[in-house]
């Protein structure tokens, strides 16, 4: 069954229509990639997918709910959305930050209890932060920030991950260490969408990738029928080699076409 | 975590402290000693030394209370919302449309025939001054349009308060005004208590339920939005919340500036960041802080009243600038 699903979904910003008719889905365990140029609508997707937006029109459903129905509390539980950017506004300590996670688990007054900080303290030290727990969120690295953010969003231990660019700023090391850990959540059941720009570790670790450009989905499917050299080189205006190393799928932009060229 | 009981015991001994100081310290020579035979045997003190005690002290004391719990609380609630250390209540143009009520009253001389005309007459003007707001800065949850219409709410309540003393019948009426401006707590009664009470209570109820709302509100607005906190409910609770407190508490006080500025950034700290421990930690801070000033006010009072608002802003102005350059240095 279709955790997430869009329908003929079409969304605008003011008169601006940003993506047309958009049919896409995603089941438990899945990680689906969207990919595509700057401007290509990854970002307004995903904040439709997490609520954020109103479709012009079609519809986002949720277990074959209208998101809309969803209550905010069942869908804050269901769904955890982390917002490209690294902008913290007050410096909570990273334990406190990433509590934050646990709150749509939480009743109005109540406080978080001794499992709740078990799952903090498991995700901390999965995400690599627990070293920094008692530190002030500003006094970290753009790198560090990106992997408490993240550790806050899956705080929330949800269903669904809706993450924009959780690589953006992170050393190779940890950029991996983030796939993987993704790969995990999967593993477990999550239904993970990212927005990525790395074509190596979207080949190596997505199931199935979303190519957006020119308004559209250009193409959808599992990530060896999709991230073909021809297919990249459609939708980003690069010619792409693609291989194998040791088993391992390499994508490498090797020229741009130049943007007038793109179809 | 296992800090948050200590700074609360510190600071609730701290307003206790404050308090007891409010009751003992006065013009005339009454304290502990009368205090004490009021509390074994009410009836053998003299007459004019019961009404010092719970006609003259007793409501300044609880009003000082009142008033710092307001500014303190809604300090701290609208520097969460905005997610700015320099807001501060009057931000949102409460405090000059409450100002105005007040000040109109004296203008047209009904505070003199009906002395309680005056802080209804700061409430309706603060009460209004929500109703513009709301108005003005319509459905949208935009900061920046909350911001301005609170400006400009701010900006015509003071031409009109400037335009009453301009206008002034006589010079005695635009002194009146002018002390009146200047935030005390001076002569008032239990009657003032009863009548700020409520929308104190009311305001104060709505504030503490942001909490939440403004811990998600630290990850920004998209992210707070999908933890659930519904933004359209949160602007509303904070701005009724901040117009109804601190409309009561400017229609009784006058202005007292930079309470609700200093009193969340001095214990942001001591609360770990959380902007929804800060408004408790800021409401007992805020109440120490007002009823301290007030006392100070009093030791340093001879002939001429000291007023309150005038200290809190020497204080509080050397304060901001250190604020600023310090929130400067942060950003850099």
């Amino acid at each position: 069954m279709n955790l997430l699903q869009t329908a003929a979904l079409t969304l605008k910003i003011g008169e601006k229509t940003i993506l047309k008719d958009i049919d896409f889905s995603i089941t438990k365990g899945e990680i689906v990639g969207l990919m595509g140029p700057n401007g290509a609508g990854k970002s307004t997707l995903l904040k439709a997918l997490a609520g954020l937006s109103n479709a012009h029109s079609g519809q986002v459903l949720i277990d074959d709910h209208p998101l809309h129905t969803l209550g905010r509390q069942v869908l804050a539980q269901k769904l955890a959305y982390l917002p490209q950017g690294h902008d913290v506004h007050w410096s909570m300590s990273v334990e406190n930050l990433v509590m934050l996670g646990r709150l749509p688990h939480l009743k109005p007054w109540q406080r978080p209890s001794e499992k709740d900080w078990l799952i903090v303290r498991t995700i901390l030290k999965k995400c690599d932060v627990s070293q920094f727990a008692q530190r002030g969120i500003q006094s970290l690295s753009g790198g560090e920030r990106a992997r408490v953010l993240l550790a806050r969003a899956l705080a929330v231990q949800p269903q669904i991950l809706l993450a924009d660019e959780p690589l953006a700023g992170l050393d190779p090391g940890h950029q991996l260490e983030i796939m993987s850990y993704l790969q995990q959540q999967a593993n477990a059941g999550v239904a993970v969408i990212i927005v990525i720009h790395d074509l190596n570790l979207a080949k190596r670790f997505c199931h199935r990738v979303v190519l957006l450009g020119r308004q559209r989905v250009l193409d959808q499917g599992p990530v060896d029928d999709v991230m073909i050299a021809d297919k990249i080189a459609r939708c980003f205006s690069i010619q792409v080699v693609t291989g194998n190393i040791e088993q391992i799928p390499v994508v490498i932009p090797v020229e741009s076409l130049g943007f007038n060229n793109a179809e | 975590m296992a800090k948050q009981p200590i700074l609360f015991l510190f600071l609730s001994g701290l307003l206790t402290v404050c308090f007891i100081g409010s009751l003992l310290v006065g013009p005339s020579a009454v304290g502990w000693h009368e205090w004490w035979q009021w509390l074994n045997n009410a009836s053998q003190l003299p007459v004019d030394v019961r009404l010092i005690l719970l006609e003259i002290r007793l409501p300044r004391a609880l009003l000082g209370l009142m008033v710092g719990v307001t500014l303190g609380l809604s300090g701290a609630a609208l520097q969460g919302y905005l997610r700015n250390p320099l807001a501060e209540p009057g931000l949102i143009g409460v405090s000059s449309a409450a100002s105005l009520g007040a000040v109109l009253t004296i203008y047209t001389g009904i505070a003199s025939s009906f002395p309680l005309a005056l802080p209804l007459g700061g409430i309706a003007g603060g009460l209004l001054s929500v109703v513009s707001l709301l108005l003005l800065a319509g459905k949208t949850v935009s900061v920046l349009r909350l911001i301005l219409a609170g400006i400009a709410i701010t900006s015509f309540a003071s031409a009109l308060t400037s335009l009453a003393l301009n206008m002034a019948p006589n010079p005695f009426v635009a002194l009146e005004i002018m002390f009146w401006l200047m935030g005390s707590l001076a002569d008032r009664s239990f009657e003032h208590v009863s009548l700020s009470l409520p929308f104190m209570v009311l305001g104060w109820s709505l504030l503490l339920l942001t909490a939440r709302s403004l811990d998600a509100l630290t990850l920004g607005e998209e992210a707070a939005q999908t933890m659930g906190v519904n933004l359209s409910r949160l602007r509303l609770l904070t701005v009724v919340g901040v117009a109804l407190s601190v409309g009561a508490a400017t229609a009784i006080s006058g202005t007292i500036g930079f309470v609700g500025l200093i009193v969340p950034h001095l214990l942001r700290r001591w609360v770990g960041f959380q902007p929804g421990r800060l408004l408790w930690a800021s409401a007992l801070g805020g109440a120490s802080l007002v009823l301290l000033a007030d006392v100070t006010v009093r030791l340093l009072s001879s002939t001429t009243e000291l007023k309150l608002g005038v200290l809190t802003a020497m204080i509080g102005a050397p304060f901001f600038l250190m604020l600023i350059f310090k929130t400067e240095r942060e950003v850099l």
